[in-house]
């Protein structure tokens, strides 16, 4: 599993006052070797270090060995010869496949007289999958592939170690052949296999190689590496496409022809072309539909990436920090290739117009989104009312420490407000890890925070200076230093209920396979004006008749940005916030749902936040939430099959794209619609009516005025619930909120492509909550 | 011990779905699902919205559409369609819910399960609600969402269930789209929430709030119709065709302005026709009277309001002149009877009436009194019932419905008879209601038919009918709408003339056929494929007006 990386080392900004600001320290070195196998306790670039460190001058030879048990004395004893007197260290790596005459009791037997180790083979049978276990188990810095017949003399080795002082790979090159007809044919399939196929003039089928023991973490994620297309294959096509030193050394061919039968020769040979072709293939296939390629999750951090920011930011391919890739590019390609294809044929076959199937689609999919929709809702109205569950006196006495984040950025004036409210929270205080985290540079907001009469238990902490300055970045700082077993964020703004804790705590005690709670979201001031009155209307129906249903189907849920309640094993587990993802909790949701972490319930308790009260702020705020939905839908489908995979199949997948691309479709499309109606109204427009009549006319209609109408009622109702009932005519003009919506919709994909990710941070002016006139 | 499964609910559902059963399979026997001029329209009406020349939303009519969207997918199956079945299974469920709610409601007002039961048999085994439940019209829609709508709002009334309020509302939306006296049931409705907020003294807000909940459902059904009307016939509202604002003088006989008594009699005998008359006579004194006695004044004077909506409406339609309603003994024109089944969808009214009856004599407290005066009532109940049912079903059965509405006169047969000889291909023009059945009974299926509802082909297709179609039926008798007047008009029509031969004459309609011989060397003279010419085409391909005459050009079929 992913995790945050432990070798960290970095300058942390002391602050004057030591009672309150911390500053995180340094984690201790690398305490011991890995040890083969131990490998999920660090990452694959730790691992590849600490293996390199104490292999610096040492051999592996690896010897893959089938029935080959009648050349092993002869192949010892020639390997001992070449390498006892030298200044290397070696071992001999046996890797046994499965073989029936003896091989392994041998081999054994050896052990104890020479520095040799008998591999039991664990996986299927063939050469490629042998070198593969060889390698993880050898310890040289330096590898030697051997094959047992001694083809290939052993004695080339130190003119092939010499050649390694420069080059990466070295090749044993056999150039004396028994007699011309073999020579000829040997030299034929080299060029084909090896100058055709793999773009390499050396001898393909040496049985004789010598590399670089530090390659191996480049070649093992390299995406061709695929054991059923052979290892020597591969090895030399990669290091030609890598700009490896690739180098030969010159050597006699020491044994007869057909010393493994007729037709081991023959199929070692097709099958090393077989490979050649693959590895062809493979290339082009992979170039065409890089989406297809998913990089190993291993591979999302670098050997030795000792960076001092590496634990604030997730790897490029789970980041939004790239924005459009080069899969994303090609897959936005083939989708519109796609649709053109099927159009050019639904117009061949109906006679039906490229516009009229356009929006003949796109109104199917805006109905099973608007139906999807209702079913989660109807979902919602199904759920039997919970009853409040209080923790028994038993586990009260055994709370479980919570971390609570408060990421605090040029909100001076909200401190006093933000720190009365933590302070009155109802939880044991040794319980509760308060971490206060600010952005490096914001003075005033730190002073206000330090000359605050606070509790003693209130930690601040500052960011480092690193771009971008974003919250997710800061929560990253903060996780790291967080100390409890569940973990909760609350914006500078926010009120929770005061007993918030304690219910969460119950949920989770009740039943303990919860992976988050969710709780409620309100406004405090939803009474300033129709834009916060809508505001609130919004957030009434999400979270009392949308969200609830969601957390009961287990779809992948954006999740709120505050006041959601997390394990922090899962949280680091997952690699913890994208600092470069303008909607976070959008995607840490879904990342969460990627990685297991499905299971979610809604408490019934409320934290009010502050609802933005202009029309530029909310444009804003909006827009960069929108453009965080469209940053988190290109993050998740750079790799669809791998998407669909991780989330659990077609259910999960096709929740996941009605929700944050479908969430951003239907904005968008309102938007489109709203046009569409507005300009046949004016013009009335034949073109318009003939390509919306009939059937398109009325899945249109449902989807467009039915749907906008049934869900202004379900706002109105929502903010029944709350007993909102001075607002409730402000939702009569849901319409127009949405449309306001749209606007903002488009905005963001316009910032998307034109890949501006500022964050525009919300402005919370300190207004005194004051109950709504109901 | 009775099992737990044979609850009262239940037994009535099986009970109403049998009988229901058997009261098709008597009017299929009695051929009476479709004998109807009424029954056959709705039928076409819910069958034009997927099989006609312009299937969809433009044809579901100026009737309350209800009954047409529900009957509309069992329309596409041939012999559900032409035999009515297919109707009366879609109002199966309703009329089993109809009865579970009379039980419902009786329960909710507090009279024992097995008084429910008994005024929900009374209910469901009247002869005119079983009818209706199995004949495709309109009144048992009605009847439902109307009990639907009292049970809903009494359950707010009593347990401030917002849930309740929204069912409510949805009730009286769908009663609207049921049948026209359904619109009163909306204003009634929103008084009875605005006094219900007042007397819980609750905030302006709350009120306002919880006004809008109910009112936005409830004024769904009229809003849709309204819009309906306004998009198709440039009036928010028609009906049939008509201007709901001319009343019955479009028919050419005049208002019937009733005074207030006149009018009150002529509902009253009608009423009779419809259920027993002892009913019609004590229901409203009995809700009087247990509203006095239980003190319930509100509640009680909410669900009467609302249950007996539907007559209120007839009664004020019938006062202003808007409807005519006619019964042998108020008989004052031709007709015997006339809109005698308006009087049938109140039933909800008497039927809770008889049980709050029986729920009051439940109250005396001395037990064999007690029962005595219960057994007596429920005897005569019973046998007013079974004395009208018996009339209904064996003497005269269903005499009321059948004079007013059957179709089926000899004229008539003949003139369908004489098309059908006649008719070898392609298409027909003619009107729909005159000719609802010549259109279901020629077997063809529906998009052969020009009608009125196919707008501009059907202004198209009278403008120059050689173009467009091969058969021209024009109606004599019965309307004097627009579309009437035009098809009339072609008779003098010199084109016309030239270019369709009159191929038979009946009292109740010309049929005219295109001379395609004539038709065929005239274009050959211009030199214009005759495939070109959907009238001249043998295949069903559906055309589009503006695309015929540029086809014609460039001498592509349409």
């Amino acid at each position: 599993m992913l995790g945050i990386k432990s070798k960290i080392c970095y300058n942390q900004k002391i602050m004057s006052d030591d009672m309150h600001i911390q500053s995180t320290q340094p984690e201790e070195p690398l305490a011991a070797l890995v040890v083969p196998g131990a490998e999920d306790d660090l990452t694959i670039g730790q691992y590849v270090e600490a293996v390199e460190e104490v292999g610096q001058n040492k051999v592996s030879v690896i010897v893959p060995c089938a029935n080959d048990r009648r050349w092993l004395p002869g192949c010892f004893e020639r390997i001992e010869a070449a390498l006892k007197e030298t200044e290397f260290l070696y071992e001999i790596l046996v890797v046994d496949d499965h073989s029936r005459d003896g091989t392994a009791a041998y081999v054994r037997s050896q052990e104890s007289a020479r520095p040799v180790r008998f591999i039991e083979k664990r996986g299927q049978k063939g050469r490629a999958i042998s070198i593969k276990e060889g390698l993880d188990v050898a310890t040289g810095g330096l590898i030697v592939l051997l094959d047992p017949d001694l083809r290939c003399p052993p004695e080339a080795f130190l003119n092939l170690v010499r050649r390694l002082t420069v080059d990466d790979v070295v090749v044993a090159n056999r150039e004396k052949y028994p007699f011309f007809a073999y020579r000829v044919f040997s030299r034929v399939y080299r060029w084909i296999v090896g100058v055709l196929l793999l773009s390499v003039d050396v001898d393909v089928r040496s049985g004789l190689k010598l590399f670089r023991r530090s390659l191996m973490h480049e070649l093992r994620f390299a995406p061709e590496f695929d054991s059923r297309i052979g290892f020597d294959a591969f090895l030399l096509y990669h290091a030609k496409r890598s700009n490896w030193a690739l180098e030969t050394v010159s050597v006699p061919y020491t044994r007869p022809m057909f010393h493994h039968g007729v037709w081991g020769a023959v199929s070692s040979r097709v099958s090393l072309v077989v490979g050649a072709v693959n590895i062809r293939f493979s290339q082009i296939f992979r170039w065409l539909f890089p989406f297809l390629y998913p990089p190993q999750p291993q591979e999302y951090f670098e050997a030795g990436f000792t960076n001092i920011n590496d634990y604030l930011f997730l790897a490029p391919e789970q980041s939004a920090k790239g924005h459009l890739t080069r899969e994303v590019y090609f897959l936005i390609f083939y989708v519109f290739l796609f649709i053109f294809v099927y159009f050019h044929f639904i117009y061949l076959f109906t006679g039906n117009s490229f516009a009229w199937s356009l929006f003949f689609h796109i109104a199917i999919v805006q109905l099973a989104l608007i139906i999807f929709k209702l079913y989660v809702v109807w979902i919602t109205f199904r759920l039997p009312p919970q009853p409040p569950r209080m923790l028994t006196p038993d586990e009260m006495l055994d709370l479980p420490m919570i971390s609570i984040i408060l990421p605090v950025y040029k909100e001076k004036e909200i401190i006093p407000q933000l720190c009365r409210r933590m302070a009155e929270m109802r939880y044991p205080i040794d319980k509760l890890d308060f971490i206060f985290i600010f952005e490096s540079g914001d003075d005033e907001t730190i002073q206000a925070f330090l000359d605050h009469e606070k509790p003693a238990h209130f930690k601040g902490l500052v960011s480092p200076d690193v771009k971008p300055k974003t919250k997710p970045k800061a929560l990253n700082v903060a996780l790291r230093e967080t100390k409890g077993e569940f973990l909760v964020i609350f914006d500078a703004e926010t009120l929770p209920e005061p007993d918030q804790f304690m219910k969460a705590m119950s949920a989770f005690r009740s039943d303990p396979t919860l992976d988050y709670i969710h709780s409620r979201i309100d406004v405090y001031n939803p009474g300033v004006n129709w834009i916060t009155k809508s505001y609130a209307a919004e957030f009434s129906f999400f979270y009392n008749f949308f969200l609830p249903g969601l957390a009961t189907v287990r779809s992948p849920t954006p999740i709120s940005g505050h006041s959601v309640y997390f394990r922090r094993e899962q949280l680091i587990k997952v690699g913890g916030w994208d600092a470069y993802n303008l909607a976070e909790d959008c995607d840490i949701g879904i990342r969460m749902f990627r990685n297991g972490y499905k299971s979610a319930s809604v408490i019934d308790s409320y934290s009010w936040e502050q609802s933005t009260s202009s029309i530029g702020d909310w444009l804003k705020q909006r827009t960069r939430w929108m453009q965080g939905f469209v940053q988190t839908s290109m993050v998740n489908l750079r790799f669809p099959a791998l998407l669909w995979k991780d989330l659990g199949g077609l259910r999960n997948f096709l929740m996941f794209m009605f929700h944050v691309p479908g969430g951003v479709f239907l904005n968008g499309l309102n938007l489109v619609q709203w046009c569409i109606l507005v300009f046949w109204y004016f013009t009335r427009d034949p073109n318009v009516q003939s390509i919306f009549s009939g059937v398109l006319l009325y899945i249109s209609f449902s989807s467009f005025i039915v749907a906008n109408s049934l869900f202004t009622y379900f706002n109105l109702l929502g903010l029944l619930y709350r007993r909102y009932y001075a607002l409730v005519p402000t939702a009569l003009g849901s319409m127009f909120y949405w449309l306001m919506l749209s606007f903002a919709t488009a905005r963001a994909i316009l910032r998307f492509f034109r890949q501006e990710s500022t964050w525009d941070k919300t402005n919370h002016p300190v207004i005194t909550p004051a109950p709504l006139k109901l | 011990m009775i099992h737990p499964a044979f609850t009262h609910r239940r037994v009535l559902i099986v009970i109403a779905a049998l009988a229901w059963a058997a009261t098709v399979l008597y009017l299929s026997r009695l051929d009476l699902i479709t004998s109807t001029h009424d029954e056959i329209t709705h039928i076409i009406s819910g069958r034009l919205i997927v099989e006609s020349l312009t299937p969809g939303f433009s044809q579901v009519g100026f009737w309350a559409p209800l009954l047409h969207l529900l009957i509309m997918p069992l329309m596409v199956v041939p012999i559900l369609a032409s035999s009515g079945v297919g109707a009366s299974i879609a109002l199966l469920p309703f009329g089993c819910v109809s009865v579970v709610l009379v039980y419902e409601l009786c329960v909710r007002l507090g009279c024992s399960k097995n008084v429910a039961f008994f005024a929900a048999s009374l209910f469901l085994f009247n002869p005119y609600i079983l009818f209706f439940s199995g004949v495709p019209m309109a009144e048992i829609l009605l009847i439902v969402h109307v009990l639907a709508c009292a049970y809903y709002f009494d359950k707010w009334m009593c347990t401030r269930s917002v849930g309740a309020l929204i069912y409510a509302g949805v009730a009286v939306s769908l009663a609207s789209m049921s049948r026209f006296e359904g619109f009163l049931l909306i204003p009634i409705t929103l008084c009875l929430v605005l006094l219900q907020l007042w007397r819980w003294k609750v905030s302006f807000n709350e009120g306002r709030a919880m006004f809008l909940l109910f009112f936005i459902p409830a004024v769904f059904g009229f809003t849709f119709i309204m819009v309906y009307s306004y998009v198709y016939s440039e009036q928010v509202l028609a009906y049939g065709g008509y201007s709901l604002s001319g009343g019955v003088s479009i028919n050419g006989n005049g208002h019937f302005d009733l005074p207030f008594e006149k009018t009150a009699a002529t509902i009253f005998y009608a009423a009779r026709y419809m259920m027993p008359v002892v009913f019609v006579v004590f229901s409203l004194p009995v809700f009087i009277i247990a509203s006095l006695v239980r003190r319930e004044y509100l509640r009680l004077f909410s669900i009467g309001s609302i249950l007996a909506s539907p007559i209120i409406f007839v009664y004020f339609v019938i006062l202003f002149g808007k409807l005519r309603m006619v019964t042998p003994e108020t008989a004052n024109v031709v007709y015997a009877y006339e809109n005698v089944r308006y009087a049938l969808t109140w039933i909800g009214f008497p039927m809770i009436a008889c049980a709050l009856a029986m729920q009051l004599l439940a109250r005396i407290p001395w037990k064999i009194p007690k029962l005595a005066a219960m057994t007596i009532l429920a005897s005569l109940m019973l046998f007013a019932e079974t004395v009208h049912t018996y009339r209904q079903y064996f003497i005269s059965p269903f005499t009321p419905l059948l004079t007013e509405l059957a179709i089926k006169d000899e004229e008539l047969v003949d003139f369908v008879q004489q098309f059908n000889e006649q008719y070898d291909y392609g298409r027909i023009l003619t009107l729909r209601y005159s000719n609802d059945f010549l259109l279901i009974q020629t077997g063809l299926t529906l998009d052969h038919f020009v009608l009125e509802y196919n707008y501009r082909h059907f202004e198209q297709a009278v403008h120059e009918p050689w173009v467009f179609v091969r058969w021209v039926v024009i109606p004599e008798k019965r309307g004097s709408t627009q579309s009437l007047a035009l098809l009339q008009k072609l008779k003098t029509n010199k084109a016309f003339i030239r270019y369709f031969e009159l191929v038979r004459s009946t009292p109740r309609g010309s049929i005219y056929r295109l001379r395609d011989t004539l038709l065929r060397e005239e274009i050959a003279k211009f030199g214009y494929s005759p495939q070109a010419f959907p009238s001249l085409s043998s295949d069903m391909t559906r055309w589009d007006p503006a695309l015929v005459y540029s086809g014609i050009q460039r001498n592509q079929a349409p």
